[in-house]
């Protein structure tokens, strides 16, 4: 089997079942639907087990087969959970978690030395998983011999002119389940005749998995070659022979008890879901690069056809240019997965991190079913876990300190996610300490991140966001006066070239709100073109609060610097472009301005000439480009010329 | 199969699409033609309606309802269905009521592509 091919779908499938054992597991130590989500993971743990099996990867086969064998057992109620064990499970998690991860490195199972096997058949208790096989004892004297009431029934059956024929039947020694092979056979035979005897005895067949010859009495109902031929047939029947019984052949003593197995199982009714394929991001990329290119091939033909004139050829382009807007839409829709794909693996960090700090946290997830941009999704996920692990460490107080409070003794901490048109929103909120405004302007001060003529003019907000300042947190021990700090600077930089806000509300003694607020989709934006001396610029409009045409005299100075009063109230500094990306520097007395913002920062950017919006397929700058930081990529004229996207968080630092 | 034009028809049951790649590559590449792949019993019937295959491979451990109770409704929707149940190792008492429900044969996970295809055509010979 051509595994290479199939290695990628492993991988991502048993990323998801991990992490859905995870999620369950952390479920069941915490008390909610214990018996469902035993379930689950014993289900996905032994759909992982036949996965890595199939792949041939033995070790992880094993290792999950063996933990599957632990949850059955919990299922039985053979097993009793006690708190102690939750950590040996998730220890169990992690390992298998870092084979998956090797055998992605690797493309091959590397096999190793796993302690962790030894550990979870001492915790089986010593009693082995019900098919691994005792390699003794495999044949049985077949020339067996026979009770009394048996010695009856077959000289009474033979008397009454009823032939009984003794097939010795050999199942193949590679036969997976030879005992389940038997029991087909007995059924098959059961429906043509009657089964007198069988050695083993029935019960022996039925349980031992290590019986692979075994001989049967039986009285046909129909032709006895034809139940031989019948038999013969079946897989895995490796030999069959066919013997007449006489009476002298019938001697001495055994017993038979019959019974057939069978196991009761539960049924949870599940709907009917929409059918789904895995497609590879670099596929979708490439789709996104080609839709661009039609879309601009559509601006283009639009504009020839304005040159002739012709009716026809009119309505078809605006045929063509729905089709590919829809085109377009259906492309980025594909794009995007919901946030459940990155949040569902959090419960697990949440409980570690509790742990760890001496934390009780009530987690809840909200929103796991809105959509996001693939990349987007990837980026944001690391800013997330330092939002939750600052949350555990710093947000929110010990047990004992919340009662001293009157508080909850279990802490809230609430991940939510929410669409508002087209942005994401993402919020991280605690029911903590909340953060100490004075104590982050007394730091702030100190460290020089601020001077104290500008701290009065700051809002709550402002103050807030100081904490994301480089440096910030590392300076000092700043956790405890805070609260929070741990790399946010990090975090603020990472949501910034996501085209995203942060944003932080916070109240002492209550709590405090991380809010993320995104863009859907990274990889199309609606875009407005403006020029310098002729040269094109793009600029998101996501970040375009509004454009206005000012007269020189709308120009105020304040502190040496340029700036428009907006409404007659909101200060905003103006920034020349041309100035500002190194043209000669020129004041006409009337000019366009775009009015950019980005969180709590404003700018009014001053240009030549503003044009129409476009749709713009982003592309990425060769590593030249990048350096100037005023950039953050470029896209497609309709005339078929690149043009730089101004980066409107760099312009605005 | 054989000389005949028309291809065997399949539905792929299993939860896994791993599994049910892995399958249709075996089937696909041996001449069988898959209609339709269902990740659930409740889907596998579902389907096993609307698209009369000749032939499902069935898995026995699914979330919501599972092959067993899938191959049970199957056998009363049609008595000659042809079910191949696909195992995985250890779950002997299961494989047994599936066969005891009227699956035609199984295989065990890891299965070898000649193990599928044998058992296939011998339950389609009958």
């Amino acid at each position: 089997m051509n595994n290479k091919k199939y290695l990628e779908m492993f991988l991502n499938e048993a990323y998801e079942y991990i992490e859905a054992i995870n999620n369950a597991l952390v479920k069941i130590e915490n008390d909610t639907d214990a018996q469902i989500n035993i379930e689950v993971i014993f289900r996905n743990m032994h759909t992982l087990k036949g996965m890595s099996a199939a792949m041939d990867f033995t070790q992880m086969a094993e290792f999950s087969h063996l933990v599957e064998d632990v949850f059955n057992k919990i299922k039985s109620s053979e097993i009793k959970l006690s708190t102690a064990d939750y950590d040996k499970f998730y220890g169990w998690l992690d390992k298998l978690k870092e084979m998956i991860d090797s055998i992605a490195k690797n493309g091959v199972e590397k096999k190793q030395e796993l302690k962790e096997l030894l550990e979870i058949k001492n915790y089986l208790g010593g009693k082995k998983s019900t098919e691994k096989k005792e390699e003794n004892s495999a044949t049985e004297n077949l020339n067996i011999q026979f009770n009394d009431s048996e010695i009856k029934t077959f000289h009474k059956t033979l008397d009454q002119g009823t032939e009984i024929f003794k097939y010795t039947i050999s199942i193949s020694k590679k036969a997976p389940m030879p005992s389940v092979r038997i029991f087909q056979i007995i059924q098959k035979l059961n429906e043509l005749g009657t089964i007198l005897k069988t050695i083993p005895s029935a019960d022996k067949l039925e349980e031992a998995e290590n019986i692979y010859t075994f001989a049967i009495y039986y009285t046909p109902n129909e032709e006895a070659r034809e139940i031989y031929r019948i038999i013969s047939a079946i897989r895995e029947v490796d030999n069959v022979t066919m013997l007449p019984i006489s009476k002298n052949d019938i001697i001495n003593k055994k017993t038979l008890p019959k019974e057939e197995v069978s196991q009761k199982k539960k049924v949870i009714k599940s709907s009917i879901v929409e059918p789904t394929i895995k497609v590879k991001i670099s596929h979708l990329d490439a789709l996104v690069n080609l839709i661009g290119e039609l879309m601009i091939n559509t601006i283009r033909l639009n504009d020839i056809s304005k040159e002739f004139n012709i009716k026809q050829l009119k309505d078809e382009i605006i045929n063509f240019q729905r089709v590919t807007s829809d085109l377009q839409d259906r492309i980025l829709l594909a794009r995007m997965v919901p946030v459940g794909q990155i949040f569902s693996k959090y419960p697990r960090i949440i409980r570690d991190l509790t742990k760890k700090f001496n934390k009780e946290v009530d987690f809840s997830i909200s929103g796991n079913e809105i959509e996001l941009d693939r990349i987007i999704l990837d980026e944001i996920d690391e800013p997330l876990i330092h939002l939750l692990r600052n949350a555990v460490d710093h947000g929110i107080e010990t047990p004992a300190e919340r009662l001293k409070k009157g508080k909850n003794r279990i802490a809230k901490i609430e991940l939510n996610a929410r669409r508002e048109k087209n942005r994401v929103i993402i919020e991280v909120k605690d029911d903590g300490n909340g953060l100490d405004i004075k104590k982050i302007r007394n730091k702030a001060l100190h460290m020089g991140i601020v001077t104290k003529e500008k701290l009065p003019t700051m809002s709550r907000s402002d103050i807030y966001m100081l904490v994301c300042k480089p440096g910030f947190s590392t300076a000092s021990k700043v956790t405890d006066m805070s609260g929070r700090g741990v790399g946010m600077d990090v975090v603020k930089n990472k949501i910034d070239s996501l085209n995203g806000v942060l944003r932080i509300e916070s109240s002492i003694g209550k709590g405090t709100t991380f809010t993320i607020i995104l863009p859907m989709t990274l990889a199309i934006i609606q875009t407005l073109i403006a020029s310098i001396r002729g040269i094109k610029f793009l600029i998101p409009i996501a970040n375009i609060q509004e454009t206005m045409e000012l007269k020189k005299n709308d120009i105020k100075i304040v502190k040496g610097k340029e700036v428009i009063f907006l409404r007659d109230e909101e200060i905003v500094p103006l920034i020349r472009m041309d100035e500002l990306l190194g043209f000669e520097r020129i004041e006409e007395p009337s000019f366009p301005v775009i009015l950019v913002e980005l969180g709590e920062k404003k700018a009014g950017l001053v240009f030549d000439e503003l044009h129409s919006k476009q749709q713009t397929v982003i592309k990425s700058l060769d590593s030249v480009m990048k350096k100037s930081k005023r950039y953050s990529g470029k896209g497609l004229l309709s005339s078929g010329e690149p043009a730089l996207i101004l980066d409107i968080a760099a312009i605005l630092e | 199969m054989n000389d005949t034009v028309k291809k065997i028809r399949v539905l792929i049951v299993d939860d896994a699409i791993f599994m049910r790649t892995m399958i249709r590559d075996i089937l696909e590449k041996n001449g069988f033609e898959v209609i339709g792949e269902a990740s659930s019993g409740a889907e596998a019937i579902e389907k096993y309606q609307r698209l009369s295959p000749d032939f499902v491979t069935m898995d026995i451990v699914m979330p919501g309802m599972g092959g067993i109770e899938a191959v049970k409704s199957i056998i009363k929707l049609n008595p000659n269905a042809k079910i191949l149940m696909c195992s995985a190792m250890g779950q002997k008492a299961l494989v047994i009521e599936a066969i005891q429900a009227g699956a035609k044969d199984f295989v065990v996970k890891p299965f070898q592509p000649s193990s599928v295809i044998e058992a296939i055509t011998r339950i389609l010979e009958g």
